[in-house]
């Protein structure tokens, strides 16, 4: 199972990547919308954890355009600002589940294993 | 003390600490749980080598982000003094040129030029916050401009005050970052803190009643523009 971690911060990168690897999970990781949506046009992933509010572009971007290319991956979205009207906009673009950051490992662990199942 | 926040400020100010704080807290309970999990339930000489190698890869990533949260904790600190102003009879005309020469314009390949009014009036404020204001926006001029250009610096009298122009051909700003460009977790050049610096810059020119306008386009330069209100009263010059 392949793991897409998208976040500009790059400790939130790393932990994410030593967390999900030590699971089983094969995990990739990058710093920016442009990158992730390069990524996922020549590479399959299983799920993609995806900081909403990221520096050159906002999840719903990423969201809207996974959905005209027809890729038909799931995303979560890690918002740091808690806020509804941001979940629920993510959920309208297609999120499959939003985690208000700072959140807890298993919290997250449990959203990935819900829709991917647990790593090798 | 002049109250120097809205409430649309506070709020937008506290979603940018929210934001930037996040991260490194997120960052340090993750790493910390992993590292428990990874050694719950074990005494000390049950840990392995890989247990000792996974805390001491933990504890530099904890004191990384902890150290993020510290920076972030004394840029606000900074905020907070910001808009405390002492006020006195202030010389803008000074205020503008001492920071000047803090910058190693020449060495860059920048030319200066100067425009300012001979006669300028003097104002009520804090002299040694408008230098570090004026500092941070010649500052940010200065890092727009790594391949050299030219800086101009006017200043001149208006009918309802003062009006200074700090303008560059540097690099100039993209909508999104123009936005945010005196936000205390905004950085669009490099040198760490310049975010903050400029954030602090907009609440001492806020606090002393100026108003702050930007003008800017990729490519195409910055000007920052600073009018200062002036009180009918003229205001005597400063002791020297």
């Amino acid at each position: 199972m392949k793991l897409l971690v998208v976040d500009d911060d790059p400790g939130m990168c790393r932990m994410l990547v030593r967390v999900f690897r030590a699971d089983g999970y094969t995990v990739l990781a990058v710093g920016s919308g442009a990158e992730a949506l390069d990524l996922l046009g020549r590479e399959s992933v299983d799920l993609v954890l995806l900081d909403y509010y990221l520096k050159d572009m906002e999840a719903g971007e990423i969201l809207a355009r996974a959905r005209e290319r027809q890729w038909d991956v799931p995303m979560i979205v890690m918002s740091g600002m808690g806020e509804r009207e941001t979940a629920e906009k993510a959920l309208q673009q297609g999120a499959v589940a939003i985690l208000d950051k700072p959140f807890d490992l298993a919290d997250i662990r449990r959203r990935v294993k819900e829709h991917i199942g647990p790593g090798g | 003390m002049a109250p120097v926040c809205s409430n649309d400020r506070l709020r937008s100010l506290l979603r940018e600490v929210i934001h930037a704080i996040n991260s490194p807290i997120g960052v340090v309970l993750g790493t910390a749980q992993f590292v428990s999990e990874g050694i719950r339930g074990k005494r000390l000489e049950e840990l392995t080598a890989e247990d000792l190698q996974e805390i001491q890869e933990a504890m530099a990533v904890i004191e990384r982000q902890g150290r993020r949260c510290a920076d972030l904790v004394h840029g606000m600190r900074a905020l907070v003094h910001a808009g405390q102003l002492e006020l006195k009879p202030t010389d803008v005309q000074a205020c503008l040129l001492a920071p000047l020469e803090e910058i190693a314009w020449a060495e860059a390949g920048i030319e200066v030029r100067k425009d300012l009014e001979a006669d300028l009036p003097c104002i009520m404020g804090d002299p040694e916050k408008l230098r570090e204001a004026f500092l941070a926006i010649e500052r940010r001029a200065f890092q727009a401009m790594s391949a050299g250009g030219r800086f101009g610096l006017v200043a001149r009298k208006t009918e309802t005050g003062i009006e200074v122009c700090f303008e560059d051909n540097g690099v100039g700003l993209a909508p999104e970052h123009r936005s945010k460009l005196f936000s205390p977790f905004h950085s669009t050049g490099p040198g760490e803190g310049q975010g903050w610096a400029l954030a602090a810059a907009s609440l001492v020119l806020d606090a002393h009643g100026a108003e702050l306008e930007l003008q800017s386009e990729p490519g195409q330069g910055t000007r920052v523009i600073v009018r200062f209100p002036v009180s009918p009263d003229p205001v005597p010059k400063p002791e020297a």
